[in-house]
């Protein structure tokens, strides 16, 4: 009896190691399908779906590199308690997210997410290529309703103008300053005032040259040129890839002479973006190797750099002293992205659940407002983690809403940290400038590239045409296949 | 009864080597076959190309003609050779200190432990600690420039080539040196105390018997420890990659092998083919050097006394 049950036990673990095999082996770190997480395919047409009256029903897999997806499936299944939602996870740094989801999605099989969070750097990549990702087109009379803004948009849509994502935030940039600096520098810290002596790439070298002057160099303009890599790129003509070849934009060499004059004109703290040094800069504790206090006087940040990086680091030390500007070029930074993959098992719940996080109104209020508590959450799903939550602030992907919502943020904390000025006022206009439509999937690559090669140049390593032709070596090892 | 009985004992032996070889078959041989299988194919981690359509030596044609390929190969070779030798020479000093009978250096362990430590630590913390010491306005350059004068202006060593590489280097013989230190050790604590002590009847001094016992007997253990070293050399990846960034920048000085394949095999590119290429290239590459090195190293008796065994047999 014994030995049949070892023999069983054998050949039930050499079936399911077979077995994994002959789909490729490619399980991902997921949980294993247990417990009636299944979707199961004969659902979609008949059961599964909806009556919409009663709330939805069925089963969803979301996968994710970001919780705040987590905080979206909770709320979705407080209107929706029929619905059953496998929330899976993974880092996006050195693009583990990306190659797990594109991995599932290639081989498809039982383990395909049915929707997927994309970042902005790479949700250009799974939108433009065939097969991954499938046509939400229908939903645009919602965004309609909402004046979803434009770049969300553009952002999801394909070459041919079919719409793959959408988003339930817009994360436009600005130019974060010091207010204390600017009096110093310029006699005033009303961003009325200052935007003018930003306002275009020669006026802020000028600028920079001021504070350079006047401080006798212990102010920099910025941290390093990279800081205002990200404003150059919404406003280049051309892409990087035009046809098969890649492209280097005139405003891409306009960038390199930018950054190095601020490098070798000494306008910038030779500090690198995420270093500890950097955060040390907001906090006005940079010293150099000399034990000299260094000031940096501005810091171009998106929406959630506000919250997240500088009140997050800075609070305590500089709290009122900083104001916003929209700086010399509207940019973007970040971002997520919501889509129905192709193989999904239930489309219509799926989209309605992208729908519900992206285009919903009175989701997207809630969103914003910070009515997403812990304690919300819980009472949902007592097993949500306990620092689960999504706090009041963000800018959301809808310009009605925006609109309706800026009264409600003059007197944020982030509104006091920034001097009293309200961020989604700033922001509410950014968002309407930005443009998405030059983002291609390699973007980020190959933006990885350049800012190495621009770094090339301006350490004085190698001349112009040397980095560029270091640029060209690396992004033939990455992107191989363009003349 | 009787019969069932003496047949289930030899199947006893293969559910015990059972799992063994399922995680062998599945994890390690599968694989080996399917990356030989993928680099004869464009296999593309999408949907539709995944598994790929057969292009013959394609992959490796356009690799072997690919420059950028030619300078991870060099620099991978160059990083390795310039750690490993200063590497080398300095665990045997301290082997030979650490194993001497004569010394009988005090609190031996102690250091053992000490320069053992770096090989503990994760290379994920290793590359954000030496990027921050040796950053523009880290401490390294207070210290020179500030505290001491040493030198005149602060230097920002991750911006240029040959210090990257000097770095890189470092960091890959501090991490390494203990290990291969501890190895030796062994190798020579293995050697018989019998003739170190009829050596020195004979009047030999430390240095002679370094050289005329210690390390002769020691070839079996160097030649595990240059194997060993340069199949992980070859694949040398996480500090390069965590500490320059995933070209190896400034001007690819550290773009190694491993560095290349992962950015043809990551996303967006997802190149399975050439990455397998890629693998197999590395594969022969480590085969052949090894083969080498066993060849060198082979005991020069070995060959002589098989001959005479056969000449007598």
């Amino acid at each position: 009896m014994k030995k049949s049950l070892i023999t069983i036990a054998l050949a039930v673990t050499f079936a399911v190691v077979m077995g994994a095999c002959g789909d490729g082996g490619t399980a991902p770190p997921a949980t294993p399908p247990a417990g009636g997480g299944t979707a199961t395919p004969a659902q979609t047409g008949d059961t599964g779906t909806a009556a919409p009256d009663e709330g939805w029903e069925g089963n969803l897999r979301v996968w994710s590199f970001t919780n705040e997806a987590e905080v979206i499936a909770t709320a979705f299944r407080g209107l929706n308690p029929g619905v059953n939602i496998d929330f899976q996870m993974a880092s996006m740094d050195g693009g583990v997210f990306q190659d797990w989801v594109t991995l599932a999605l290639a081989v498809g099989g039982s383990d395909v997410p049915d929707v997927i969070f994309m970042e902005a750097d790479f949700v250009r990549s799974f939108v433009l290529e065939p097969g991954m990702l499938a046509d939400i087109s229908d939903l645009m009379p919602y965004a309609n309703a909402l004046e979803t803004i434009p770049f969300t948009i553009q952002a999801g849509t394909d070459d041919a103008g079919i719409i793959r994502a959408f988003s339930y935030q817009a994360t436009p940039g600005a130019m974060f300053y010091r207010r204390s600096m600017a009096q110093r520098y310029f006699g005033t810290d009303d961003p009325g005032q200052l935007q003018p002596l930003f306002a275009n790439l020669d006026i802020f070298v000028d600028s920079a040259r001021q504070i350079r002057e006047i401080s006798g160099g212990s102010t920099r303009v910025v941290s390093s040129p990279t800081e205002v890599y990200r404003a150059f790129l919404p406003n280049r003509a051309q892409p990087w890839i035009v046809g098969n070849s890649l492209n280097i934009d005139p405003l891409m060499l306009e960038y390199m002479t930018f950054a190095n004059a601020l490098r070798n004109e000494g306008l910038d703290a030779e500090v690198g973006q995420w270093s500890p040094e950097w955060f040390d800069a907001m906090r006005d504790q940079l010293m150099d190797a000399n034990g000299n206090l260094i000031e940096v006087f501005s810091f171009f940040m998106p929406t959630w750099g506000l919250p997240f990086v500088i009140y997050g680091n800075a609070a305590d030390y500089t709290h009122g002293d900083w104001g916003i500007i929209p700086g010399p070029l509207p940019f973007q930074w970040g971002g997520t992205w919501l889509a129905v993959t192709e193989q999904a098992a239930n489309f219509e719940l799926a989209r309605e659940f992208v729908r519900f996080a992206t285009l919903d109104e009175d989701h997207l209020r809630n969103w914003a407002t910070g009515v997403y508590t812990n304690q919300f959450l819980a009472a949902i799903d007592p097993s949500v983690p306990g620092d689960l939550s999504q706090g009041g602030g963000d800018l959301v992907s809808s310009a009605r809403l925006i609109r309706e919502l800026t009264p409600q943020f003059n007197d944020a904390p982030t509104a006091q940290f920034i001097g009293g000025q309200n961020p989604y006022v700033i922001f509410g206009e950014a968002a309407m400038q930005v443009s998405f439509g030059l983002q291609q999937g390699t973007d980020a690559t190959i933006g990885d590239a350049f800012i190495d090669a621009v770094d090339l140049y301006i350490t004085g390593e190698a001349d112009r045409e040397g980095a560029l032709t270091s640029f060209r070596n690396d992004v033939s090892i990455a992107v191989p296949g363009l003349n | 009864m009787k019969k069932k009985n003496s047949i289930s004992k030899d199947y006893y032996g293969y559910i015990f080597i059972a799992p063994f070889i399922i995680i062998f078959i599945t994890f390690i041989l599968f694989p080996i076959f399917n990356t030989l299988y993928l680099s004869f194919t464009d296999a593309r981690i999408r949907p539709g190309s995944w598994r790929g359509d057969f292009v013959g030596f394609d992959n490796f044609t356009s690799l072997l003609g690919d420059h950028m390929f030619h300078m991870a190969v060099s620099n991978t070779w160059m990083l390795w050779l310039f750690n490993f030798i200063p590497q080398m020479i300095l665990a045997l000093v301290l082997a030979a200190m650490f194993a001497s009978t004569t010394y009988k250096l005090k609190g031996a362990n102690i250091f053992k432990a000490v320069y053992y430590l770096p090989n503990l630590l994760m290379p994920v913390t290793i590359a954000a600690l030496f990027n921050t010491f040796l950053s523009l306005h880290g401490p390294l350059n207070q210290i020179l420039v500030g505290m001491l004068g040493i030198m005149p202006e602060a230097r920002n060593f991750g911006a240029f080539a040959l210090d990257t590489r000097i770095v890189v280097i470092f960091l890959q013989t501090w991490m390494w040196f203990g290990q291969t230190a501890i190895v030796l050790v062994a190798g020579m604590t293995s050697i018989s105390p019998a003739l170190y002590e009829s050596a020195m009847i004979d009047g030999a001094n430390q240095v002679k018997m370094f050289f005329r016992i210690t390390l002769p007997l020691l070839k079996p253990v160097m030649l595990f420890v240059m194997v060993t070293s340069l199949v992980g050399g070859l694949q040398m990846f996480d500090i390069p990659h965590l500490y320059a960034g995933q070209f190896g920048n400034p001007d690819n000085s550290v773009l190694t092998v491993n560095m290349f394949m992962n950015l043809r095999r990551s996303f967006p590119s997802a190149l399975l083919g050439y990455s397998g290429a890629i693998s197999v290239l590395l594969f022969l590459m480590s085969s052949v050097v090894a083969l080498v090195l066993f060849r060198i190293f082979r005991e020069p008796d070995d060959a002589k006394v098989k001959k005479v065994r056969r000449v007598n047999s």
